[in-house]
């Protein structure tokens, strides 16, 4: 698993000490559990409570805030492990990967739990059933 | 929106307890143990045949020799680097065709108050491999000796020549098992007075003409790196030329600069190994930080790594290797590295198996014999001043005994191991 997260994030974040492997598994796996939870307060339980979560701009909106917890939480990762200044260039790029990470794991978990959901069980995937 | 509101919160919440989980440093460790040096006793043996009185007649040699004195007297007060004991200083003296060490100083001050007035006594030949072999045959590990002489071997013959070789040879025989090394330094001197060849008639050297003199050091070859490393910081002692021999070839650690120098490619490095490899334009290129001020100062100049460079490989394509001083590297270093005193910058390509083994040394390569030896000195012209008698044969006997003589005696050598996947 730490091999994956390594090869995931080398892709976009290039070549790094061996220092940034379990910053990288770490935020890995909060990422994955940040978006799985996400998606479950999303489809689970404010689509039961709200009436109208259901729509695209609600889901775009929990995206934004996946992406930013996670963006947040791999830099607070980054700098509480490798001890590294607040505006380290590194770390932020790792932030900003991040934030595309997260959304992507997101749209992942939401395929993958909208089809129980009491009123958003098409989306994000409303287009293909129209 | 109240659980938008929720969800800022707690992002917020999370974000700053991770942050402020910073890892605190655990304090220094105080050390009440301190590891003592070992202590060691210098002797320096001035060689005093008769040729020696020429160099004692030079102002060259005098600046020079009482320099290195002053620098090692300055070094055994100095506890920092190699402890020097006691320093004693001797002339080498014939009685009854054996060599002899006589003390003829206590100081160094007094020795080189002799030195500069050219009170020392010289006379009779001095038999140099028997010197050298008493010198050898004396070593233990606490002692380093300090031998000053023009080495010009005496032999009766011409054709004793080949025996020279193997005479040093058998010296230094057992040199490798005692850990013994030695460090040859090679300096010139203006010449006044008789010249005394190896065969043939002794006769009066033209005045003032240039003639080499040397500083052999011997030594536990771990001694001797420590000695090597303070006086290559004398600003003073600067020799025309060294060989160093019996240091042998060590295996160095090194460090992987991420961010310096531009990596081209993409790898993971762990357990020595490079893994997870992928190339960019069909190119691996990786800069290694190595701190290689255990060698001589020579061979850290970047003429010298430069030519002697060893990079192979037999499982891939070296497109090229550079090895620079951290001074060259200058604003291609990012501060997020470790520094080094050298960097050996490496662009490898075409794995053509799963695991490759990229080697990469410096050769060691001393001084060039051919133009500094000559087979006869029965005359001081035509650049024959310059070049000391069977000096070839004397240092290839000793390379032949340390096993240095073939091409694969390197300073330093290590190998990356490159996996493709």
């Amino acid at each position: 698993m730490q091999d994956f997260f390594i090869s995931i994030y080398g892709f976009l974040h290039g070549v790094h000490p061996p220092d940034w492997d379990e910053v990288y598994t770490t935020t890995g796996f909060f990422l994955i559990v940040c978006s799985f939870i996400l998606a479950i307060i999303y489809y689970y339980v404010l689509n039961k409570f709200f009436l109208h979560w259901f729509k695209m701009k609600r889901w775009f909106l929990i995206m934004l805030i996946n992406s930013l917890i996670v963006s947040l939480i791999a830099y607070g990762i980054a700098i509480s492990k490798l001890q590294t200044a607040w505006l380290d260039g590194d770390v932020l790029s790792f932030a900003l990967i991040n934030l595309l990470y997260a959304a992507v794991m997101y749209f992942i978990a939401s395929c993958m739990l909208c089809w129980g959901s009491p009123r958003a069980k098409y989306t994000p995937l409303r287009f293909l059933v129209k | 929106m109240k659980p938008l509101v929720l969800f800022l919160f707690s992002i917020l919440v999370m974000f700053f307890v991770i942050a402020g989980c910073k890892r605190s440093n655990p304090p220094a460790a105080m050390s009440v143990v301190s590891l003592q040096k070992p202590k060691v006793s210098v002797n320096v043996i001035l060689e005093t045949s008769a040729s020696m009185q020429g160099y004692l007649n030079g102002s060259q040699f005098k600046s020079d020799v009482t320099n290195f004195i002053a620098e090692l007297d300055k070094m055994s007060k100095d506890t920092t680097g190699l402890v020097i004991d006691s320093v004693k200083y001797f002339a080498s003296v014939i009685k009854n065709n054996i060599p002899r060490f006589e003390p003829i100083s206590c100081t160094a001050y007094d020795f080189n108050t002799k030195i500069l007035t050219g009170k020392i006594a010289t006379g009779s030949t001095s038999p140099i491999d028997d010197i050298v072999n008493k010198l050898v045959d004396e070593h233990s590990q606490n002692k380093i000796s300090i031998l000053i002489s023009d080495f010009v071997v005496n032999i009766k013959s011409p054709s004793i020549i080949p025996a020279i070789q193997s005479r040093f040879n058998t010296i230094f025989n057992n040199a490798p098992k005692k850990n013994l090394a030695v460090s040859l330094y090679r300096l010139t001197s203006d010449f006044s007075g008789i010249y005394y060849p190896s065969f043939g008639k002794s006769f009066k050297a033209p005045n003032k003409v240039t003639r080499p003199y040397f500083i052999w050091v011997l030594g536990d070859k771990n001694n001797l790196i420590s000695f090597r490393r303070q006086i290559e910081r004398s600003p003073v002692f600067k020799p025309l030329q060294e060989a160093q021999l019996g240091f042998g070839s060590s295996k160095i650690p090194f460090d992987i600069l991420y961010y310096s120098n531009s990596p081209e490619g993409r790898f993971r490095f762990k357990n020595g190994e490079f893994t997870n490899v992928s190339l960019k334009n069909n190119n691996l290129k990786i800069t290694l930080g190595v701190d290689l001020n255990s060698i001589p100062k020579y061979a850290r100049e970047i003429s010298y790594l430069q030519q002697n460079k060893d990079a192979s490989s037999a499982s891939c394509n070296i497109n090229y290797c550079n090895i620079y001083p951290h001074s060259v590297l200058g604003s291609r270093f990012h501060p997020k590295d470790k520094a080094h005193s050298h960097y050996i910058e490496v662009s490898v390509s075409q794995f053509r198996l799963d695991k490759n083994i990229v080697h990469l040394g410096l050769k060691n390569k001393p001084i060039d014999l051919d133009s500094l030896s000559t087979n006869d000195d029965s005359n001081l012209n035509q650049g024959n001043n310059l070049k000391t008698f069977l000096l070839k044969e004397i240092i290839t006997g000793m390379q032949n005994a340390y096993g240095e003589l073939n091409s694969d005696s390197n300073y330093f050598n290590f190998d990356l191991i490159i996996n493709k996947n």
